[in-house]
């Protein structure tokens, strides 16, 4: 774990860039026409955004219990229809999340590549974690909030994933199925407790309530998003402090 | 009632899953029961049970591998569609879990492969999908043992990339596919045994929503049941995806790196895959007004194109040209392990209806069924469609 301060979220990233007409106006080049949620982009492609933006690509490590909600996160966030039923993922699936940010007074179009891999398959075939975690930029660890075990795992993983590596990725938590309404198995003390230690935010994704699919979506899943993105760009920044490097 | 499908263990009959498509509710557990106890009975007085109908529904049993019994009941006649039905989700089970984890189901944790096969169920609902019994209001516009293909103007371009992409990722097998159609594939592909080509082709499709790529440990139903290969399959462009079988190596992220290095060049071909429209061929719809559409199969490698004039309506030719392939490859496909019978079958065969008329020609091992408007003499028909079987089959850049 890094030991450097921990910045204020929102203190890099413009947090509400996105409502304003500028933001909107970027956004509306990723939506899918056919389906008014967003749309995914394949390798050979990239949003008609305007050229001098410039982009950057991280990869992200999606890790978690079996069934917490690993490939239903990576589609709350992709702005895409999330899967009708529980499926266990086989094998890798990898999407890339394209999302335009404001750091200061500059857009910069990131390219969340989130690799997403079913528990099971990671047990069964030895290929599929090390390609998932190798030279990973992030490492987004999901718990569900109605289940105790799956939070219990989260040290394990922090350790798994941080371990022997030169530069370790930059650690995110999220839990899913949040709810102020019923009682979580996972209380909010533990997960202060937790975020002293680790020094990590603890990032709460709601219950998916009906598939309302607008495009308030993108400003429903826009905190989140951004978060990540800022996260990965300060360990980019401390990276080149430490290395003495110039962009 | 739609088309029922259940997997027990042979030997003591524990359910290990069921499906169901169409519009009825799922079977209660105290019929899956009974239908498997009959079976069972009969197994142990040494008889075998295979099937039974009534007036418009058949159930059929079929055991595999001395370990797993799949009860299909469904509102259709034609038991061997039923029987080619079952073998597909048998294949559909080893491609997904390998053919050991089946075989020594006695011996193994049975909920742990409840819970692998449920991996397969959008890979098993494809399948069923492509069931048509004339009650479910879709397209059906797919058969059950034949992938469709898409020609594009450009192909052999097309295939000479794809030639170089396989070699950087050391497969013998690759394909370019849009929307679960392919378009160019590599020879090794099409060595590959037509029902594993087509399970590939639907697991790329059911895989692939809302993401934009993938590596699924997969096991060849007949050419590796036992050891599993990796299926790496990539999007360039929405809809155009390249799919490719791997071993151990090389990872996802360097296939990756090799798509964009191989086909990034290539991004005008690319585009114009992903508009390939399902149209005749330019020169075919100059020169013969007269046809509206055409369903061409090569009956070995179990491949297919349907093209229609671009006037024609879709749903309606598609619908008349499966209809009218079933009857033709019935009468002149000789079947596949009795080729000595082929000097007694015809070669040609036609139908006349008030609105249209169909020919289907069969030379070489391929079926051509052409839609017609009904204007059209019949004599000139049997010309027509020779000349467009030509067609099809000299133009190199179809590569057919």
């Amino acid at each position: 774990m890094d030991q450097m301060p921990a910045h204020v979220v929102g203190s890099i990233v413009q947090m509400d860039w996105h409502s304003t007409a500028e933001g909107e106006t970027v956004l509306q080049h990723f939506y899918n026409p056919q389906t008014s949620g967003r749309k995914l982009f394949g390798l050979l492609e990239r949003p008609p955004v305007a050229p001098h933006i410039e982009e950057v690509s991280y990869k992200l490590f999606f890790a978690g219990k079996a069934g917490v909600g690993k490939t239903a996160t990576i589609s709350r966030l992709a702005g895409t229809l999330p899967p009708a039923g529980y499926i266990e993922t086989t094998g890798i699936r990898k999407t890339n999340i394209y999302w335009p940010v404001k750091i200061w007074d500059k857009i910069i179009l990131f390219r969340l590549q989130c690799w997403d891999a079913g528990e099971h398959a990671v047990k069964k075939y030895g290929h599929i974690f090390p390609s998932c975690k190798a030279k990973s930029d992030g490492v987004v660890i999901i718990f569900s909030f109605m289940d105790e075990s799956s939070f219990a795992e989260v040290p394990n993983i922090i350790s798994k994933v941080t371990k022997d590596d030169q530069s370790p990725p930059a650690v995110m938590v999220f839990g899913t199925r949040f709810c102020l309404s019923s009682k979580l198995e996972v209380s909010l003390n533990e997960i202060k407790e937790f975020e002293q230690k680790y020094h990590v935010n603890v990032m709460k994704v709601n219950k998916v309530t009906s598939i309302s699919h607008d495009r308030n979506e993108v400003h429903r899943t826009a905190p989140l998003l951004n978060a990540i993105c800022e996260k990965l760009w300060i360990r980019d920044q401390e990276y080149i402090l430490k290395n003495g490097m110039t962009v | 009632m739609g088309v029922h499908v259940m997997a027990l263990t042979l030997s003591g009959g524990l359910p290990l899953f069921s499906r169901q498509i169409g519009n009825s509710q799922p079977l209660p557990f105290s019929l899956i029961a009974s239908l498997n106890g009959v079976h069972m009975f009969c197994n142990s007085q040494q008889s075998g049970l295979r099937s039974t109908c009534t007036q418009d529904s058949t159930v059929v049993w079929k055991d595999y591998e001395d370990s797993i019994t799949l009860i299909v009941a469904a509102s259709t006649t034609s038991e061997a569609a039923l029987s080619e039905l079952m073998n597909c989700i048998f294949n559909t089970i080893v491609l997904t879990v390998g053919l050991e984890e089946v075989r020594g189901l006695q011996t193994r944790n049975i909920e742990r492969l409840k819970r692998e096969l449920r991996s397969c169920f959008p890979l098993m609902d494809k399948i069923l999908d492509a069931v048509d019994l004339g009650d479910r209001n879709v397209v059906p516009t797919d058969f059950m043992s034949m992938v469709e293909t898409v020609i594009c103007s450009d192909s052999l371009s097309l295939k000479n990339c794809l030639g170089v992409f396989a070699e950087c990722v050391e497969s013998l097998f690759a394909c370019l596919m849009l929307n679960s159609c392919i378009v160019v594939a590599t020879g090794g592909w099409w060595e590959l045994m037509p029902e594993e080509r087509k399970l590939l082709a639907l697991l790329v499709d059911s895989s692939s929503t809302d993401c934009t790529s993938i590596d699924v440990p997969v096991f060849l139903p007949c050419k590796s049941p036992t050891v599993p290969f990796r299926l790496v399959a990539v999007c360039l462009i929405s809809g155009v995806w390249v799919a490719a079988l791997c071993g151990p190596s090389p990872a996802l992220s360097a296939v990756e790196q090799f798509c964009a290095k191989v086909w990034r060049p290539a991004i005008d071909l690319v585009r114009s895959v992903q508009s390939a429209p399902r149209f005749l061929p330019q020169g075919l719809q100059q020169n013969h007004h007269c046809i509206i559409g055409l369903l061409l199969v090569q009956c070995t490698l179990q491949k297919y194109i349907l093209n229609r004039s671009q006037s024609a309506n879709r749903k309606e030719a598609g619908d008349v040209l499966r209809t009218f392939y079933h009857q033709a490859a019935s009468l002149l496909v000789p079947p596949k392990n009795n080729a000595a019978s082929s000097d007694t079958r015809g070669l040609e065969t036609y139908w006349c209806s008030e609105y249209h008329k169909l020919h289907a020609l069969y030379e070489k091992d391929n079926l051509l069924c052409v839609l017609y408007t009904s204007a059209l003499p019949n004599s000139t028909m049997r010309l027509v469609t020779r000349q467009t079987l030509q067609t099809l089959l000299s133009d190199k850049q179809l590569c057919w």
